[in-house]
Order: C-alpha cells, then structure tokens, then sequence
C-alpha cells in the first residue's frame, strides 16, 4: 500500500463522528459484557465455556472478515475477475473444514484451553516450541498488517494521520479486551458481524442499482474477457492455495481453538459450517465491487483502495460512511480477536504452563490481563514504523502455517501419530513451502509445505508408531 | 517455471462466463449475504428468548 491518495473520502468531521460513537459503543459493551459471569479465569479467557450457536458463529464469521477480505477481495476482483473473487472465498473452506476436528477436540479436551494445550500434551515440549516458533511468526505478522492496515485505512478514508488512526483502532480494541475478556470479544463480534454483513448488502444493493450487472458483463466482454474465463489454471493453483492457506491459518491458530473451547458442544460444528458458508458469500461480494469498479474504468489512486473509491464515486459521501464504518469493524474485530486468543495462548502456555505452574486462578486471569495490553503495545511498537510491503510477509507465512495441519489433524484421530514425525514434518513443510515461494511462485507455497508435511507424517508415523493414550489430553 | 508456462496456457483456453452465470454467482452470494444476516438474528432471538446465547 503507497501513501498516493491526496484527497480523503470522508471529511474528517464525520470520521471523528464514526470514530467516537463506534469506540464509546465497543467500549461500553464491552466493560459491561465483561461484569457478567463468574469472573474466574475460564470465564475470561473463554467466555464461560457456554456460547450458543449465534454467537460462536457470528465471531468465527466477524474474525474471519479481516481488513484485507474488505480491500483485498475487491482487489482480487479487480485484478484476476471471477477466479479472483472464487479464489479469496474458498478461504472459507478452512472453517468449514475445521468443523469435524473441533467437536472432536472438545471432547477430547474438555478441560483445554488453547493450540499449545494440544501440541503439548500430543506430541511433547519439543513439538510445542516448534508450533510456538510458527504461530508466533504468523500471529505477529497478521497484528501488524492490521495495525498497519488501519492506520493507512483510515488516512486514505478520512485524512487521519497513520499513525494516530493506528493508535485509535488498537487503543479501542485492547481497552475493552482488557476490561470483557472473551466475552467483550464475543459480544462486539457478534454486532460488528451484523454491521459489515447487512452494510455490505446495502453497498452492493445500491452499486448494482446504479451500474447493473447487464452493464458490467457487457462491459467486461468488450474491454476485459479474461476476467470473466472460468478456464484459468494460474486460478485454479491460486484457489488451492488460498484453500490449504486458510486450512493451516485455521488449524493452528488459538484465534480458532479458543472459539472452540468457548462454545457448546453442542453448537460447534454448526457454528464452523455456518461461519464459513456466510463467510464465502463476503468476497464474492466484495470482489463483484471490484468487477464494477474495472467495468467503470474508475480512476484508482491504488489499486487496493477499489472498494471505497468505487462506493464513493457510486453513493457519495454516504457510501464513503459506509465502507469507513465496515472497515473500522472488520478491523476492530479481527485485532481483538487476535488480542484475546494470543494473550490465551501466551498466559495459559507460557506464563502458566511453561514459566510458574503454581499460579492461582486470579494470578493467571491477572496474567491474561496483562498480556493483552503487552500485545497492544507490541503491536503498536512494531507497526509504528510505515512497511508498505508487509503484505507480502503475511503470505510468506503461508508456508509456515500449512505445515501445520497434518500434524494438528493426524494427532486429533490417530493414536499412532508420532512426536517425531509431527515435528520433521512441521520443518520440512515450512522449509519446502519456502523454497517453493521463492523459487516458483507465491502461490506454490502452501501446496508444497502441505503436501511435505502429510508424507513427512504418514511416513514417520507408520515407520515408529506411537500409542498415544488419549485421556492424556483431558489433563489440559 | 509457472511464471514462464501460465501465459501460454492462458492464451489457449477459454470459457467465458454467460450473463446468466454471473447473475447466479452475484446475486445469488448477495441473497445468501442477507440470508445470513437474517438467520443469525433470528438463531440469536430463539437462543436469548431460551437463555441459551452464552
């Protein structure tokens, strides 16, 4: 992303306006969702271990819609057409996917509380320092580049200085992460997801009101037929690579185990379904906008920027309003979602597990409290400095996080999974996916890392099979 | 290597999209959008009304 756009979208009144109503309303909710329950540990990091099936899929959905799937789909949709747009919602798959896994670790951890619980307890300390390694790679990168994507987000919406509208977005998400736990996340989640799901209808709605879709197609036809083959093989890599991306991203984060131990039994397969149906139909939608904007010959600042650029151009400064309040909760969503999960991951397995396993129920909610703000702060920090290419790290990741999913899945359902196979093939996946982004193409690398890593852990496992008891993980 | 290979194969296929089909792809994910807007609502009113939300 560039810092191109001299005029903003919105006047910075009515971005301020937005701002205040939508920080104060988070805030509020989010401190008095956080007075419910019975405030000990389990019921901040994981909202009591309760939530019913709306809820759970509502912020599997909010967390799932980041700020890149309300710039980047367009994007995507812009640049490649139809495959494009089908290629950036099978990331929904990863959900949809983790389904069967998630009830499977509920019961066999009733008690768990994070990703770390289970790589733990499976496969040993040396497997878990590797996973550890992964995800907080990954976890750090997906931060910054929503940090950062704020910042420069709102700069170009409404003229705000990057850094102070970083410092908002962040600011508002820790401080009611801090004060509600899980269930302030929960909560706003639940609103925010209606907010960018029913504005979204509205923006598309009127779009297609104004530029129907007769136009565009025809449009396409005559000016750019590519984006409208269906026969694209470069799409067809892409869309397998988005699918096993969003697979490892899924099956490895503690954005998504947390959900899991948060919800009911049962309501958690329905929720995964759910969210990741609902979520699909998001950058079809999205992407559509970028059709329109393409069809239009509108003028990009950047090309990144289609979204909002097209909306105001089609509705106004209203359509600006719109797409600023989607953003500003798809961002927010997503960052405290990222907060709550990874000040899980680091109270319960580091803090807790690793460092002080004396520490009482109130020292660890204390614990989580404190990491939440660190990690605001961390976040801050590192994104303070302006990397417009950081995009492109978050990708690299790729091939870290699929190498993850044969070792996640194969030690859910198979006793014989071995502790030195999930860890030869965590390395070797991440080191061929590498290798694979760098020498062939970007999107090669979670293809190959997966591919690696399943032969690595049928292999292995079948050469040395373990016995793995598996009341062991009910000890979580 | 695919970087190299993708525009020949590119050039030597294609299917485009029928008017028709996009409708179906457009209209029927911004339907199924709303759909979703409506149904999680009303999951939320049924499970708050029976105090199943948390």
């Amino acid at each position: 992303m560039g810092s191109g756009v001299v005029t903003p979208l919105l006047s910075p009144g009515i971005a301020w306006a937005l701002v205040v109503v939508f920080a104060v309303l988070w805030i509020a909710l989010g401190v008095a969702w956080g007075r419910g329950g019975k405030g000990d540990a389990d019921d901040y990091m994981l909202a009591g271990r309760n939530i019913g099936l709306a809820l759970s899929t509502a912020t599997l959905m909010a967390s799932w819609v980041t700020g890149n799937t309300t710039l980047l789909a367009p994007e995507f949709g812009y640049r490649n057409g139809l495959w494009g747009m089908f290629s950036y919602a099978l990331a929904g798959l990863g959900l949809i996917l983790f389904a069967p896994l998630a009830i499977r670790i509920k019961r066999l951890m009733p008690h768990g509380r994070t990703s770390g619980d289970f790589i733990r307890l499976r496969y040993g300390r040396a497997a878990w320092w590797v996973f550890m390694a992964i995800t907080a790679v990954y976890t750090l990168g997906f931060l910054m580049t929503q940090a950062m994507g704020a910042g420069i987000l709102l700069e170009a919406l409404s003229g705000f200085d990057y850094r102070l509208g970083m410092v908002v977005v962040i600011g508002v998400s820790t401080v009611y992460t801090l004060y509600g736990g899980m269930r302030a996340v929960v909560g706003t989640d639940f609103i925010q997801s209606l907010l960018i799901m029913g504005l979204l209808v509205v923006v598309a709605v009127l779009a297609f009101q104004r530029f129907p879709l007769e136009l565009v197609h025809s449009s396409l036809s005559a000016s750019h037929p590519d984006r409208l083959n269906l026969l694209l093989p470069a799409g067809l890599l892409i869309a397998w690579n988005s699918a096993l991306f969003s697979m490892g991203e899924v099956f490895h984060n503690n954005i998504w185990w947390s959900r899991v131990f948060s919800s009911r039994a049962s309501v958690v397969v329905n929720a995964f379904v759910l969210g990741g149906l609902a979520w699909m139909t998001v950058p079809i939608v999205t992407g559509s906008l970028g059709l329109v904007a393409l069809a239009q010959n509108l003028a990009l600042p950047q090309v990144n920027m289609v979204f909002p650029v097209m909306a105001s151009q089609l509705l106004g400064a209203g359509g600006a309003a719109l797409v600023f309040v989607v953003v500003f909760a798809s961002l927010t969503s997503t960052l405290d979602s990222l907060l709550a999960s990874t000040a899980d991951l680091v109270a319960e397995d580091v803090v807790f597990k690793l460092l002080n396993p004396q520490l009482s129920d109130a020292q660890l909610r204390q614990a989580t409290k404190l990491v939440v703000v660190g990690l605001g702060l961390l976040t801050l920090a590192l994104s303070w400095p302006r990397l417009d290419s950081l995009a492109s790290v978050l990708f690299f990741t790729g091939a870290l996080v699929a190498s993850t999913v044969w070792p996640v899945a194969y030690g859910l359902y198979w006793s014989q999974a071995n502790r030195h196979a999930a860890i030869a093939a965590m390395l070797a996946g991440s080191a061929v996916g590498l290798v694979a982004y760098v020498q062939i193409a970007p999107y090669c690398a979670a293809l190959f890392s997966t591919a690696v890593s399943a032969l690595v852990m049928a292999v292995g496992s079948s050469l040395r099979p373990e016995r793995f008891q598996w009341h062991l993980l009910r000890e979580a | 290597m695919l970087h190299g290979l993708a525009p020949t194969v590119l050039a030597s296929t294609s299917w485009m999209a029928s008017l028709q089909l996009l409708r179906l792809v457009v209209y029927g994910s911004l339907a199924a959008l709303a759909l979703a807007v409506v149904v999680l609502l009303l999951i939320w009113w049924h499970e708050w009304r029976s105090g199943k939300a948390w």
